[in-house]
């Protein structure tokens, strides 16, 4: 064997580089993140104390949970984007009250019973892009109408009836240990989750394949349509979670109440280096662009830019972002 | 023999299925409603019908020349409300209305130019770019007008819905507005959108400027939009920054209802003004079904989906290809 | 007698790559007026892509490009056409939405006074050039209805229409039949005496020889000599040894040192899907079967069928003796049939992902193992690594960083760890460098001693005649002929080939 050569194993320090090469991504918002609380401090004094950044952080975990469902979408490719991870985090939201009817013990009939409604919408999703090839943000914006017109229809247009247990209360807005949110604790549960299923096993490493050359990766014996039509069911679960927890922040439901959080869904996950190409980018960036956007959002609250300022700055933030790393290969 | 050749043809062409739908929904229509083919109801119905027919076209347009513009509604939004603040003020005076129309169409012109530069010369995907854009908008929207108000002098809206038995102001703008498209259909500019969206590299090959084609489809579509908005502007005689965000889902519907291929460079204008009818008939439907109002947000949304379906599964079974090649 | 018209075209060492693959490395060409130039070379020895930078479709990383003897840059097409250089693509450049006439005109519509479309202009511009090139098509017929062959003609029509003092055909015959041939060179013999240059690629070496004053040949991306026929008459053989870069004529089989088993791996039985029909064979345990043919006959179709990827319409077929049906390529993987696709880029690889997450992607189409044993894989794959003498940083390089050669072993080995039964390899040495075309097919034969049987199919002749056992010859999709033992030379192979045509025709 005359060509026969070694890869060394990376150990010690190469080993911190490697990890440092695999994250340094994800690195960027978060140090923007932390020049933007700085920053806040200039403008309004206590921008940047211990308490007002863990309430950042706290606000920042129902858009991360968000974005982890947007993220398995973009990841797995084809244009993959869902624009109904709000609507559907608002039903569950509102089918979750309706049933817990402010009670504990419902709450466990109450959090399967709403993944299950969210991984079905989400399955609906999958099978009309991966099946009938309809393209995703048309479908998933349709989706995101029918949803939204059905909790009109159970509302009939009137307040819903329901509301948070108080457990869930206390998870979704109550805080614990050095006064530390208690869904802190959650969203950081969720994200070793996330990172161990799509960085460590053969279900994450396959959707990256899928998102990456879905040709390829069919020739490699994935099923590739499955993968695709999986991405958005799982999305949906993740979306239902969400809406759980945004009831429990909440404390009652509302109509639309995952609307707001969709362009931001999307941002969050472009900003952390989630590649719109599909196939490349970690949890972990998008869980920095969700802190990064939620500062963003608070700082121009503080500066006293309505609606309207917010959406004209998300929109420029993501065009800005796009036009970086979203450009279409040259031919 | 010709005559059963010339069928054959005319149910070759791209619109036929669409116009097949629309002469069902004007049977179901008419049959519901007892003077459908009264005039003055269908005026109203022109009337009500415009604005979506007016995107549909602007839409389509885009859509041809291989784009999509998913900021159209937010478009609307924001040409709405510079009208309603800027001619809140200008009663009887004519020529008070004037900066606002101005004022309108720089926006709307602008709009689509911000939109065809990223898809022709950022290169960005146009479903995302656009997606982004119409945030801009809508919050340009919210910054001119907060919450719903301003107000279009009474002689505007009286004089848009003009009308002489069967020809009315509505009718004239859409008629005007399609001859605007006919007449760039017989530039090059009319058929270099067909190529592009048909096959850009090629186009590009045959020394054709893709890009400058994209952003000229992009600012003719928002050009369009913008009568839209006029259209819708007048009948609501008000302002309201949400006032346009279901034209976007809309709009899009009805492209691919009349025949037009979302992947773009095949189908006619013409067809995206049929998918417009019929959905608005369809909606029309809706209401003489007497379907309590809360169900109408649902069915709309469903139907759009089940007519994005159908056409997404027509067509691939009408160009039925090999997966590798 | 010497040509001596001034010079139209010059260029001076062009240099592109995409990626880590060099396309181009020393692109040197010129021509004069009135010339028709063959353009030869084997497939990935930077043809196309040196008629695509001159078409300003590419940019070069290097070089000089002078045109009537001032330097040019083009950064468009549009600059290109504008000193009158047309080009025909071999992919073709149609809008497949737009009628005949519609196409024939593209990019250079005739307008009315007003500058509006003048189509009646533009459809007698059609019917001049389409009535001489393909009599009888219709101009109104919308160019993705229309029949390759007759695709073909439109895009030769299109550059002939817009005129140019340098027209540059590649592969405008592939596709077209004797009579439609004959009409072109007609054409192109016309042109050439009102002083139009003509560069020809092609892969036809008859019909070179029959319309070039002389030819150019290139290999692995640079210009290796001239063949003049005036000066050095028309030496086929001189040409072939200039595109091959063999001197030697003696060919090795590989094949004699092995002995073949009787043991039937891969049984096929009247297949047929799409273009392929009535495919039969049997493949035995470490055989290597080489499908041969002209371009396009199939043969790609038939390893995707195989393979899983393409439906068989009608057929059986049996892997170990036992009938298997294959829904889907993982369905063939877990019988242990393999493919290696023909575009590693698009069909083989992740880009963007690591070496590491390449390999062992390939067994994700197996059963088992939801959390991935990244220990024990590591070592795996650093075992196919040193195998496949890749060259790489580490295991975490992405594979857009490696080298075409290097691109294509680590297609062929991330199959190794699942020990496959069947291997398809489509055009496996395609744009790889003669050092790891070398080492791949040592690894082939190392796998077949070992009991894999191997299908391959190479657009290469050489490399079917110095590996196979066995050759079938395809045409239209079928099974026509079969080379074995002593039978396998290149002459008889490229004679089966042709003969095939010939038979059909006749």
């Amino acid at each position: 064997m005359n060509g026969a050569m070694t890869v060394s194993e990376p150990r010690g320090t190469a080993r911190l580089k490697k990890m440092y090469a695999y994250y340094r991504g994800a690195l960027v918002p978060f140090l923007i993140a932390i020049i933007l609380i700085i920053a806040g401090e200039f403008v309004s004094s206590g921008f940047a104390s211990p308490n007002h950044v863990l309430i950042l952080l706290k606000t920042a975990s129902l858009l991360g949970v968000l974005v982890l469902a947007q993220s398995i979408v973009i990841i797995a490719g084809g244009e993959g984007i869902d624009l109904s991870v709000g609507a559907i985090a608002s039903i569950c939201a509102v089918m979750a009250a309706v049933v817990m009817q402010g009670e504990d013990a419902k709450l466990l009939i109450a959090i399967p019973l709403v993944i299950a409604v969210g991984f079905f919408l989400g399955l609906i999703n999958g099978v009309g892009i991966a099946v009938f090839s309809v393209p995703p943000l048309i479908m998933t914006l349709g989706m995101s109408s029918v949803i939204n017109g059905l909790v009109i229809i159970y509302s009939k247009g009137f307040i819903i009836r329901g509301s948070a247990s108080k457990l869930l209360q206390t998870i979704g807005s109550g805080q614990s240990l050095f006064g530390i949110p208690n869904m802190l604790f959650v969203w950081l549960v969720i994200i070793v989750i996330a990172l161990f299923v799509l960085g460590r096993t053969k279900s994450g490493i396959t959707l990256y394949g899928v998102g990456a050359n879905e040709l390829t990766a069919e020739l490699n014996g994935v099923h590739a349509k499955r993968v695709r039509a999986l991405a958005y069911a799982f999305s949906g679960a993740i979306s239902a979670l969400a809406g759980v927890f945004l009831l429990g922040y909440n404390g009652l439901p509302f109509m639309e109440m995952g609307s707001p959080y969709v362009l931001p869904s999307v941002a969050a996950a472009v900003i952390g280096g989630i590649s719109l190409a599909g196939g490349a980018g970690n949890y972990l960036g998008a869980v920095g662009g969700s802190i990064l956007l939620t500062t963003l959002t608070a700082l121009l609250v503080t500066m006293r830019m309505g609606e309207g300022g917010k959406q004209v700055v998300f929109g420029l933030v993501l065009i800005i972002l796009l036009a970086i790393y979203g450009r279409r290969t040259e031919r | 023999m010709n005559i059963v050749n010339q069928l054959k043809n005319i149910s070759r062409k791209p619109e036929f299925p669409s116009v097949i739908i629309l002469i069902t929904v004007i049977a179901l229509n008419a049959a519901l409603q007892k003077n459908f083919f009264a005039v003055n109801v269908i005026n109203v119905n022109l009337l009500t019908f415009t604005p979506l027919i007016l995107i549909s076209i602007g839409q389509a347009v885009i859509i041809l020349g291989g784009g999509l513009d998913l900021s159209v509604g937010t478009q609307v939004s924001l040409i709405n409300v510079i009208m309603a603040v800027l001619m809140k003020d200008a009663g009887d005076n004519h020529a008070a209305v004037i900066p606002g129309f101005l004022a309108a169409m720089i926006a709307a012109l602008g709009m689509g130019f911000v939109n065809g530069f990223t898809a022709g010369y950022l290169n960005l995907p146009p479903m995302i770019a656009t997606f982004a854009t119409s945030a801009i908008w809508y919050g340009l929207a919210l910054l001119i007008l907060p919450s719903p108000g301003g107000a279009i002098p009474t002689w505007l809206v009286k004089g848009f819905s003009w009308k002489y038995s069967l020809i009315s102001m509505p009718l004239i703008v859409i008629v005007l507005a399609y001859l605007l498209w006919v007449f760039v259909r017989r530039r090059p500019l009319g058929r270099y959108i067909y190529a592009v969206g048909s096959n850009e590299a090629a186009a590009y090959a045959n020394g054709v400027n893709t890009r400058r084609v994209k952003l000229y489809s992009y600012i003719l579509g928002s050009f369009f939009v913008m009568l839209g908005g006029f259209a819708i502007t007048f009948q609501a005689a008000s302002g309201d920054a949400r006032l346009g965000l279901s034209y976007t889902l809309t709009s899009i519907a009805a492209v691919v209802v009349g025949g037009i291929a979302l992947k773009g460079g095949s189908g006619n204008v013409i067809g995206a003004v049929f998918g417009a009818i019929i959905l608005n008939m369809v909606i029309n439907l809706i209401y003489f079904a007497n379907i309590p109002s809360e169900y109408q947000e649902f069915t709309k949304g469903a139907i759009i989906i089940l007519a994005l379906a159908l056409a997404v599964v027509y067509r691939r079974r009408e160009s039925k290809s090999l997966a590798i090649s | 007698m010497e040509n001596n018209g001034s010079v139209i075209l010059e260029t001076k060492s062009i240099k592109k790559s995409f990626g880590g693959v060099k396309a181009l490395v020393d692109g040197s060409f010129s021509c004069r007026q009135g010339e028709i130039v063959g353009l030869l070379g084997a497939n990935g020895s930077g043809k196309t892509t040196f008629s695509k930078i001159i078409m300003g479709l590419l940019h070069s990383d290097a070089g000089e490009i002078y045109i009537e003897g001032q330097p040019v840059h083009f950064r468009s097409p549009m600059d290109a056409m504008r000193q009158g250089i047309v080009m025909v693509h071999q992919q073709l450049s149609l809008i497949p939405d737009l009628t005949v006439w519609e196409n024939i005109n593209l990019g250079h519509e005739p307008r009315t006074k007003i500058g509006a479309l003048d189509d009646e202009t533009a459809r007698r511009k059609a019917a001049e050039v389409i009535n001489r090139l393909a009599p009888g098509l219709s101009l109104d017929r919308v160019v993705k209805t229309l029949l390759p062959s007759e695709q073909q003609l439109v895009e030769i029509a299109k550059a002939l229409s817009k005129g140019g003092k340098l027209l540059i055909l590649d592969e405008p015959t592939a596709a077209l039949e004797q009579t439609q041939v004959n009409r072109l060179f007609e054409i192109m013999r016309e042109l050439k005496s009102q002083g139009t240059t003509i560069i020809f690629i092609s892969h036809r070496l008859g019909e070179v020889l029959e319309i070039c004053d002389y030819v150019v040949v290139f290999r692995n991306g640079a210009n290796v000599g001239t063949v003049r026929f005036e000066k050095d008459g028309r030496d086929e053989n001189r040409i072939v040894s200039l595109i091959t870069g063999k001197e030697e004529s003696g060919q090795q089989n590989g094949a004699k040192d092995r002995i073949r088993s009787e043991e039937a791996r891969l049984e096929a039985r009247h297949l047929s899907a799409g273009m392929l029909k009535e495919i039969s064979f049997t493949a035995h345990r470490g055989e290597i079967i080489g499908i041969g043919g002209l371009q396009g006959q199939g043969q790609e179709d038939l390893l995707l069928m195989l393979a899983g990827m393409i439906h068989l319409e009608k057929g059986e077929l049996r892997v170990n003796g036992k009938p298997v049906k294959f829904h889907h390529p993982a369905d063939a993987i877990r019988h242990g049939v393999v493919l290696v696709p023909g575009d590693r880029q698009k069909e083989g690889l992740f880009l963007n992902h690591s070496l590491f997450m390449n390999v062992i992607y390939a067994r994700f189409g197996l059963r088992g193992d939801w959390l991935i044993p990244f220990k024990r894989l590591r070592e795996e794959v650093k075992q196919v690594v040193s195998t496949l003498s890749i060259r790489t940083e580490s295991l975490e390089t992405e594979m857009q960083n490696l080298s075409g050669g290097n691109q294509q072993k680590v297609v062929v080995g991330k199959w190794l760890p699942l020990k496959p039964q069947v291997l398809l390899l489509s055009d496996p040495a395609k744009g790889v460098d003669v050092q790891a075309k070398r080492e791949l097919y040592d690894l082939i034969r190392d796998l077949a001693r070992r009991g894999t049987s191997v299908i391959l199919y190479a657009s290469d002749n050489e490399e079917l005649v110095s590996h196979c056992d066995r050759i079938f010859v395809l045409y239209e999709g079928q099974i026509v002929e079969e080379l074995a033992g002593a039978e396998i030379t290149e002459d008889n192979l490229v004679a089966a080939s042709l003969r095939a045509t010939v038979k059909q025709s006749a």
